[in-house]
């Protein structure tokens, strides 16, 4: 009687299936349910940016909603509408580091939320998603560029086309910026003059010449060969006076200072 | 062939199996399988953090394939009044899904570090539980913990409500969907009542998972377990009287040891009036947790688990599993190293729930 028992129990739950999904969409939600959400495919989208009904279906409700959802969500933090996220995210104070916003507009770096799934080493707490698995860097930047282009509760949003996230890796003896912007650009405005890449020494600043340019959608990747020895750091400026200015496909100068207005000068510095 | 639950008979079926079998035992594995309160081993009595004298023990001479120096033995005490213990987790861990980008790396999953002041000749103590890494420090627990008449105690302040059983993997599905983790403590009492073979807890809290309240209403949650031979069950219900939606949550648990088998199981039933995900229908879930634990030699044991959701039972089709095999090898004392496999399965267009971990975890213990 006893291993029926046990043989009914085990069999009981190891049987039980994943669902298949019919009728729903990515957040198992039946797809003729609106529940007050934003089609996530709206025409905006076609800019080629990332819209909160988006977020919503692909991160927010289909991810994060394990937990963050209902009368007892963690923190207090409901992301289990699209209403919600945007009302429990935007201009609301991080309540872990009350210096902080959740979201602040146009800034990713200066939004908690960012550091929470990228994990920096200031936030309170664990990294999220709780346990994991985390978010793929794709995912972040999607979140990224939301904010950078001000967080908007519907479309796009008309905000300024900025840097959303800044990185680069180093190999051998060249070093690999990836600048992610929050529009595309406009491709023709790209060129070398419009791109500065200087080495910072013990004995001031030297232009490098030996740099190449690769714009795949709203990346840029620039590649820098034969960085001295001597070399500490690696700067990339964008915008400034001795530069064209980059253009965004709405032909809209890069606000490279993320002052919300166009123009503006933009450096990121590599330590090497 | 997979079957889906969404019968509630076959769902309770499951676990009353269980249940029902004789010599059980119960959460989290060492408890049941040493047929003991958490109070033996943890200074919480719900579980979890500082280690009393015989906890310490038992993890540094009975656990670990090579046991300490009982001359050296040291349980963290600084005479009769401060105690003090630690945790640190770093993993490195790979995630692999079916679609989109796999993940790599190293992290701190979480270092703790814990505080027991028990002023001479006081039924008071402090209770401190600290999350120091990773990031900034977080309070997990800070609560007075009262001695009343016999095993009774009262705690008040920061604290993890007793709900079902305290698995320590804060993204098992039971820990997730009932809001009850490491990670939300929640501002309130808990009056225990400890008998030899009885528990029970009631608790009154905000129901704001850690915040100040942000409405006048509180939370309720009684608990009661009981101690059989080699067996165990219990049973959780709580109510959260939000004005975004009342909230109610009630699950079973249990566990027990069979043939060297150690078992534990927990079924949760919540229901949310605060979500709709189909107009006029609260949103009603149902989880399930199956965890079976073996010793295979001195140090070293096999977990497996299994878990389900149904993340709204007015929805057909969209039930989620998640399996795991872990082994945890304990070489000496104070070390622990895990590693194991996860498989989630969900719906084929819900990315993120397809997907098989791997990690590998160095957990140090104080």
């Amino acid at each position: 009687m006893k291993s029926f028992f046990l043989l009914l129990a085990i069999t009981g739950l190891t049987a039980c299936g994943a669902g298949s999904g019919k009728g729903l969409n990515d957040q198992g939600l039946p797809t003729s349910s609106s529940k007050g959400n934003s089609s996530a495919s709206s025409s905006s989208a076609s800019e080629n940016a990332v819209t909160l009904a988006q977020l919503q279906q692909n991160i927010f409700g289909a991810i994060c909603t394990n937990c963050h959802t209902g009368a007892n969500a963690p923190r207090g933090l409901r992301l289990d509408s699209e209403e919600n996220s945007y009302a429990f995210l935007v201009n609301r104070t991080a309540d872990e580091i009350p210096t902080l916003m959740r979201v602040n507009p146009g800034k990713p770096d200066k939004s908690y939320l960012i550091k929470k799934l990228e994990g920096t080493a200031d936030i309170v707490g664990a990294r999220m998603p709780l346990g994991g698995p985390y978010l793929s860097q794709e995912q972040i930047d999607q979140v990224r560029t939301w904010i950078a282009n001000g967080a908007p509760r519907n479309g796009t949003g008309s905000a300024t086309t900025k840097v959303a996230r800044a990185s680069a890796q180093k190999s051998d003896s060249q070093v690999t910026v990836d600048l992610h912007f929050s529009r595309p650009l406009q491709f023709e405005t790209l060129s070398p003059e419009s791109i500065g890449v200087f080495y910072n020494n013990l004995d001031g600043q030297k232009t490098a010449a030996d740099f190449s340019l690769l714009l795949i959608d709203q990346i840029l990747y620039i590649t820098v060969s034969d960085i001295p020895l001597q070399a500490i750091q690696l700067e990339v400026l964008i915008n400034n006076s001795d530069l064209y200015p980059l253009l965004d496909q709405e032909q809209r100068v890069f606000d490279g200072d993320s002052d919300e207005n166009q123009g503006g000068g933009y450096s990121y510095v590599y330590p090497l | 062939m997979f079957i889906h639950c969404k019968n509630y008979f076959v769902f309770l079926t499951c676990v009353m199996g269980l249940l029902l079998i004789n010599t059980a035992h119960a959460e989290p594995y060492l408890a049941i399988k040493n047929n003991t309160q958490c109070s033996t081993c943890h200074v919480n009595p719900a579980g979890g953090g500082a280690r009393t004298t015989y906890g310490a023990y038992y993890g540094t001479h009975v656990l670990p394939q090579t046991a300490g120096s009982l001359d050296l033995f040291d349980a963290g005490k600084f005479g009769e009044t401060l105690r003090i213990g630690a945790d640190l987790r770093t993993n490195y861990y790979q995630s692999d899904r079916d679609e989109g980008e796999d993940t790599r790396g190293f992290e701190t999953q979480s270092g703790q570090l814990y505080v027991v002041l028990q002023p001479k000749d006081s039924r008071f103590s402090l209770y401190i539980d600290e999350q120091i890494a990773p990031g900034g420090a977080l309070n997990r627990e800070t609560f007075i913990l009262t001695k009343l008449n016999g095993n009774h105690f009262l705690k008040a302040g920061r604290i993890m409500l007793p709900y079902g059983i305290r698995l320590e993997d804060d993204s098992a599905f039971i820990r997730q969907t009932s809001g009850f983790n490491f990670d939300t403590g929640d501002n309130g009492v808990e009056l225990g009542l400890q008998y030899t073979k009885t528990l029970f807890n009631f608790a009154l809290s905000n129901g704001s998972s850690g915040l100040n309240n942000d409405d006048k209403n509180l939370q309720f949650l009684s608990r009661a377990e009981y101690l059989g031979n080699n067996w165990r069950i219990g049973a959780t219900a709580l109510y959260n009287d939000a004005e975004a939606g009342e909230r109610t949550q009630a699950n079973l648990f249990g566990g027990f040891v069979w043939q060297g088998f150690v078992f534990l199981a927990e079924a949760d039933l919540i229901e949310d009036e605060s979500i709709e995900n189909i107009p006029d229908e609260y949103q009603e879930q149902r989880v399930a947790l199956l965890e079976v634990n073996r010793e295979i030699s001195k140090g070293y044991n096999i977990k497996l688990t299994t878990e389900y959701l149904d993340p709204d039972t007015n929805i057909d089709e969209n039930q989620r599993v998640r399996h795991s095999l872990l082994l945890e090898y304990t070489p000496f004392a104070n070390l622990q190293i895990r590693g194991g496999l996860r498989k989630g399965d969900d719906i084929p267009q819900r990315d993120a729930g397809n997907y098989l971990d791997f990690f590998a975890q160095l957990h140090f213990y104080y």
